[in-house]
């Protein structure tokens, strides 16, 4: 029978709906009718092939087996005769197996510094983590802290995971304590590495991270590129004091034969102390204007729906064990669940532990279709990052400004239609 | 059983969008 994935939406508007896939923000547009005729046939139990022959018109018995073609593209409907492919498995777990670090960064989101903080696990109880996120295979497993490599068993505990593990096992660092003698044994244990730089050279680094960083994380690289090791990543925060750097900065990474990420400045941890600073109040860019200079199929295009996977499909363990739906939720008010309670990460396991916290319930209150916009019909273009929701959610003013400043053009932009073409008559 | 005579309103290009 006719059936749609557990992630799928839909959203009416006039004679319009939209269905769309929050796993990988696709989406497809049809008539009311068109959705009305298809959802009577869903709620009949109908098969794809019994639904095509209710139709009397061959037109239309053609138009909806290019409609379920297109709902198979996008992962709506399932292979012909597959049952849904509802899959949970996780795609990215991060572990911050310590809160401590040697920089102490100012715009960082976590808070970590040196003197401070706490490794928070002993090696064995580590092991034992471990052991719970090689059981479900996630496509990715990220160590990260802090700064991982300030562990002392660093090593033993990623040859622990290297033994274990074969999907992509990912470091996060700041790159600072790689060095001749043990970068031969770190490119061997892991498949990629994301480095912390923000910045260009010495005095555009050290703002951010302190003196003498540039020079290091630079000769870090080298060490590994001398190894044979080339996935190596170098990553940029934008902030209002570097912001001008990021087309030097992609020119950097392509010298070093790197690649460059660029990510939006988060004021949580230290960031929320320092976010007058690092990015003090600007005019919001005029949405329209920004957008204006596309056309419409390339702005529908590039319009996904939001496919934030936080505590769906991606969570983060910290040091002391608590899991939080990602690196950029991690107040107490999110916590899911603590991983020394399972037996085992799996999700249906995860997700009846998460049921005696209130992290899912606050979790799900940020998403578009739940929050305050759940009425508006373009509330699942508009967020990208539940993070910015949570950012936003209690300050009525900075909410309010950001709505008005978008969503007559996100109207404008997601139920538009093209201009019929003309047609020629000769 | 279903029987569906002739949809009226269609959308005549099926695109994909938000990749």
């Amino acid at each position: 029978m006719i059936s749609f994935h557990k992630e799928s939406r839909t959203i009416e508007h006039g004679n319009r709906v939209i269905i769309g896939n929050l796993k990988n923000g696709q989406w497809i547009k049809l008539s009311k009718e068109c959705y009305q005729a298809l959802k009577q046939g869903m709620d009949l139990g109908l098969t794809e092939e019994q639904f095509i022959n209710c139709l009397e018109d061959p037109d239309d018995q053609n138009y909806f087996k290019q409609l379920f073609e297109k709902l198979r593209y996008i992962d709506i409907l399932a292979p012909q005769g597959k049952p849904p492919q509802n899959n949970s498995r996780w795609k990215h777990i991060y572990f911050a197996i310590t809160n401590r670090c040697n920089l102490s960064c100012i715009h960082c989101c976590y808070n970590a510094k040196s003197g401070a903080g706490a490794d928070g696990m002993t090696t064995d109880e580590l092991f034992s983590v471990i052991d719970k996120i090689v059981q479900c295979s996630p496509e990715i497993v990220t160590i990260s802290g802090g700064e991982p490599m300030l562990r002392k068993d660093f090593f033993e505990i990623l040859a622990y995971t290297r033994q274990r593990y074969e999907g992509k096992l990912t470091l996060s660092t700041n790159g600072t304590l790689i060095h001749s003698r043990n970068v031969r044994i770190l490119a061997r244990l892991i498949d990629s590495i994301d480095i912390s730089l923000d910045g260009v050279d010495e005095a555009s680094c050290a703002y951010i991270r302190g003196p003498g960083v540039f020079d290091k994380v630079t000769e870090s690289v080298r060490l590994l590129q001398k190894e044979g090791f080339y996935k190596i990543s170098l990553s940029m925060v934008s902030v209002d004091q570097n912001k001008h750097l990021e087309e030097q900065f992609h020119l950097l990474n392509k010298e070093l034969g790197t690649r460059a990420i660029v990510r939006h400045f988060s004021p949580i941890g230290r960031g929320y102390i320092q976010k007058d600073h690092l990015s003090p109040f600007h005019e919001i860019q005029d949405f329209e204007t920004a957008t204006g200079r596309f056309d419409l199929e390339f702005l529908q295009s590039a319009a996904s729906m939001c496919t934030c996977g936080a505590g769906k499909k991606e969570i983060l363990i910290d040091y002391d064990g608590s899991i939080y739906p990602c690196g950029l939720l991690i107040q107490d008010r999110y916590k899911l669940c603590s991983v020394h309670e399972l037996e085992t990460l799996r999700h249906e396991v995860f997700e009846r532990s998460c049921a005696s916290y209130s992290g899912t319930k606050h979790l799900d209150e940020l998403w578009p279709d739940h929050s305050k916009c759940k009425d508006c019909k373009v509330n699942l273009f508009c967020w990208s990052c539940l993070q910015h929701m949570d950012m936003l959610k209690d300050d009525e003013e900075a909410f309010n400004r950001r709505c008005k400043s978008r969503k007559k053009q996100l109207y404008s932009i997601i139920w538009s239609e093209p201009e019929p073409v003309p047609q020629i008559i000769r | 059983m279903l029987k569906i005579v002739k949809i009226t309103d269609k959308i005549e290009k099926l695109d994909v969008k938000g990749q």
